[in-house]
């Protein structure tokens, strides 16, 4: 009789530790004008950003929830923390952070990637970032990374942040975009200037520790014409019982001629909702490579989105998804393309296993402005078992026949004709399944910085078994 | 009137996009029925609604109380219907064991409603044409495909349509199948509304759907295409294409095709292209003299006419082609 290919479940002992929260630093659950006020007296916001987080209240408690996605019935916003008090200021030196929270950056390697490969780390802690520095000789070509919040309150950047926040991602968007405009906290600002072309990537990591909160950090980046930068987000978070919230919201401005490769390993645990919001506008020339591995949360609903805003505007979408026991990850991406001759692909791999759901949703939107535009979509699916699902639901809209546009998909299960080619050729079961499910899940590893795609590949941590006859 | 919500979406995806589903207000028509060519060897009875497919469009045909036509019994010629304009048609088809029948339906220039299930048991065939000339069709076809059964289903739209069309094909049994062929030319304001779903609960079953079709004007066309792997279905496999032309700047053209999958071994492919006349092939016939807006009614009524061949009847072809202006075509001997 065959045995099933046998693939663990990711590995998570890494993730899983916390430190008991100060009840003290909780601010009331819930999301009432009163809670809002409160958090931003917290942060010593300016007046309009006050005003803001009021209206977007507003939008949040008049906007229905979306008809489609995974349920989200156990999140009640009544239970969540929306807000908690940092232990610490802001800090540059690890030294000065207080040492949990150290040691829990140090636990998950962010301070050693910062001294190996890293242009600059901010670190954040529930609400806040407790660590942000970038490399002397970085600032020095002017890039500016810092945390949103101080950014906000300096002269140098105020009107800057205030002529892009949220305005790429509206609160009026979707309800949870409306959630993260009341009650966001952290997060990063990041600006490259016209011609600087930063080699190593900048890193922000958010680590969400407390029982039942959530966590809404804002990053705001500014790729100047002709400039490059490869920006890395990682997450995790302890598990629970409790749910928890990511609302998080990423906007991204890429200029003429610019490149911005932005790559994510999401890792949160299985207790998370994951509500995240991120969209890039890309102008004439310009580049977003979005490079995503979604690993983690109890429920996701996240679809990165790029407007090619430009002529010749070029986005690019890779992705992975492993969905197992408890988890149903909604992922995929939106391209619009707005502008004559701009182009995309998206390559897409999702793994399901152990009852885990995976759709794969897109959404390509060819305007009559886009002539002579090109898309590409590529969605692969592998089932390891029969309690598990996988669904692809792909939509492309076009509105002007001066447009070419190509989409496949297939799902299935490893085949045992291929591995029993391998198999001829001299290797082993083990290792030629291996060699397959490694081959699947290449597409994003390979597009990751060495460590990272180590990172990525212990998460995984394939096991396998398996006859052929 | 009746506002029937029609062509929902399997799994629901962003709203914005429109593709959820239609939302579909049919007039009261006054009862008629089909004008029905039965061959030797097949029956026709009229009976009473009653237990019908999941549907709005049968919950409303039951609810005007439109008798069901009962078609039965197998034969080599086919089964031709002709639905009357501005009528509502319930219809079913049953086809003994083990035997074959073929149904086409040829749909007026006006406005109609109408659902046609299928009963296709253990080794039976059945094949399907309807044919949508004009008019404002709104058509259901619901297939309960037996064990090693056999549903081909030909559709086509042309000739100024605005149509709601539904086909749900429920493979049940084991090797059941089912293949389809659906092909459009749309013009000027023509709409078009599939909703084609394969659901695949039988071992071994097997879906094959193409799309052929051609945009031009300012015609809109939304394809939803789903194959639907239910637990069970081990070894089944399913595949969907679709190739869309392009031609003029005002079209508007959605296509979704789902794969949905709650099984391991099975395998499942659809893929997709979208666009314009390849300049290479344009370059070529105008360099033999040939006018650029020729070329395009050309390359369209050839995209439809590959369609057109897989009707398999000489009757039916002949009445297309007539209609699209090609006698040239036509190869009745």
């Amino acid at each position: 009789m065959k045995q099933k290919t046998q693939v663990a479940d990711i590995n998570r002992s890494r993730y899983d530790f916390r430190y008991d929260e100060d009840a003290a630093d909780l601010l009331s659950s819930g999301i009432t004008p009163e809670i809002i006020r409160e958090i931003s007296a917290e942060k010593g916001d300016p007046e309009w950003m006050l005003e803001f987080r009021l209206k977007a209240l507003a939008i949040f408690s008049r906007t229905k929830m979306p008809v489609w996605g995974p349920p989200v019935d156990g999140l009640n916003m009544e239970n969540i923390v929306t807000y908690i008090r940092p232990k610490s200021r802001m800090n540059t030196d690890w030294n000065d952070v207080p040492e949990n929270i150290r040691e829990t950056f140090e636990r998950l390697g962010i301070p050693q990637a910062e001294r190996e490969s890293l242009a600059g780390v901010g670190a954040q802690y529930d609400s806040e970032l407790v660590y942000h520095n970038v490399r002397k000789e970085v600032a020095e070509s002017g890039v500016v990374y810092t945390d949103l919040e101080g950014a906000m309150h300096d002269p140098r950047y105020a009107d800057m942040i205030r002529e892009h926040f949220m305005k790429l991602v509206p609160p009026t968007d979707h309800k949870f975009a409306a959630l993260h405009g009341a009650v966001w906290s952290g997060g990063s600002f990041v600006y490259v200037p016209a011609g600087v072309h930063l080699d190593i990537p900048l890193q922000s990591y958010f680590r969400l520790n407390a029982r039942g909160a959530g966590q809404f950090e804002h990053t705001l980046i500014i790729v100047g014409d002709n400039a490059y930068l490869h920006f890395i987000e990682g997450c995790s978070a302890p598990k629970y019982y409790e749910a928890g919230l990511h609302a998080g919201c990423v906007e991204l401005y890429i200029g003429k001629n610019a490149t911005l490769r932005y790559s994510t390993i999401e890792n949160w645990s299985k207790n998370m909702y994951n509500l995240n919001t991120k969209r890039a506008l890309v102008d004439e020339g310009g580049r977003v490579e979005w490079v995503s591995g979604s690993f983690g949360s109890h429920v996701s609903y996240l679809y990165p989105m790029s407007i090619l805003n430009g002529r010749g505007a070029h986005a690019e979408f890779t992705g992975i998804t492993f969905a197992g026991e408890g988890q149903n990850l909604d992922t995929g991406a939106k391209i619009v393309h707005n502008a004559p001759d701009t182009s995309s692909h998206m390559d897409t791999r999702s793994i399901s296993k152990s009852g885990g759901i995976s759709t794969f949703r897109s959404a390509v939107t060819i305007t009559e402005k886009a002539v002579g535009s090109r898309s590409s979509v590529s969605c692969e699916s592998l089932m390891l078992d029969s309690i598990s699902r996988s669904d692809t639901v792909p939509v492309m809209d076009i509105r002007t026949d001066k447009a070419d546009v190509g989409h496949e998909a297939k799902i299935g299960r490893i085949s045992d004709e291929a591995v029993f080619y391998l198999m001829s050729r001299g290797l082993d079961e083990q290792t030629a399944r291996a060699m397959i499910v490694s081959g699947f899940a290449d597409n994003v590893s390979k597009e990751l910085p060495l460590e990272y795609a180590m990172e990525m590949n212990n998460l995984i941590k394939l096991e396998m078994t398996g006859k052929t006859g | 009137m009746a506002t029937l919500q029609l062509n929902q979406l399997p799994v629901p995806t962003f709203a914005h996009i429109g593709v959820n589903g239609v939302s579909v207000t049919v007039p009261e028509f006054a009862a008629s029925e089909a004008a029905i060519r039965l061959p030797a060897g097949v029956t026709l009875q009229t009976g009473a609604p009653g237990e019908h497919p999941a549907s709005a469009i049968y919950d409303d045909l039951a609810q005007r109380g439109v008798p069901v036509q009962i078609i039965s019994g197998s034969a080599d010629e086919p089964v031709r219907i002709e639905i009357p304009a501005d009528s509502a048609q319930h219809i079913s088809v049953d086809i003994p064991d083990r035997k074959a029948l073929t149904v086409i339906v040829s749909y007026p220039e006006a406005a109609s409603i109408s659902g046609v299930e299928i009963h296709i048991p253990a080794y039976a065939k059945c094949k399907l044409v309807q044919v949508f000339h004009g008019g404002e069709p709104v058509s259901d076809i619901t297939a309960e495909i037996g064990e090693q059964a056999e549903f081909t289903l030909t559709q086509l739209w042309y000739g100024g349509v605005k149509a709601v069309s539904g086909v749900t094909a429920n493979l049940n049994g084991y090797k059941g199948s089912f293949n389809a062929e659906l092909g459009y030319l749309l013009t000027e304001n023509d709409t078009l509304d599939i909703n084609l779903q394969a659901v695949h609960n039988g071992k071994k079953s097997q879906s094959e759907i193409n799309v052929r079709g051609v945009l031009r004007d300012a015609a809109s066309k939304i394809f939803r295409g789903t194959i639907d792997f239910k637990t069970g279905a081990s070894g089944a496999k399913g595949a969907e294409r679709e190739d869309v032309l392009l031609l003029d700047e005002t079209v508007k053209n959605r296509t979704a095709p789902l794969i949905l999958c709650a099984e391991e071994d099975v395998e499942g492919t659809h893929g997709a292209t979208i666009g314009r006349l390849d300049r290479k092939s344009m370059f070529y016939l105008q360099s033999r003299g040939i006018p650029e807006e020729t070329i395009r009614e050309l390359m369209a009524q050839a995209r439809l006419y590959s369609v057109v061949k897989t009707v398999g009847d000489a009757e039916t072809e002949h009445a297309i082609l007539r209609n699209l202006g090609r006698d040239d075509l036509d190869q009745a001997p």
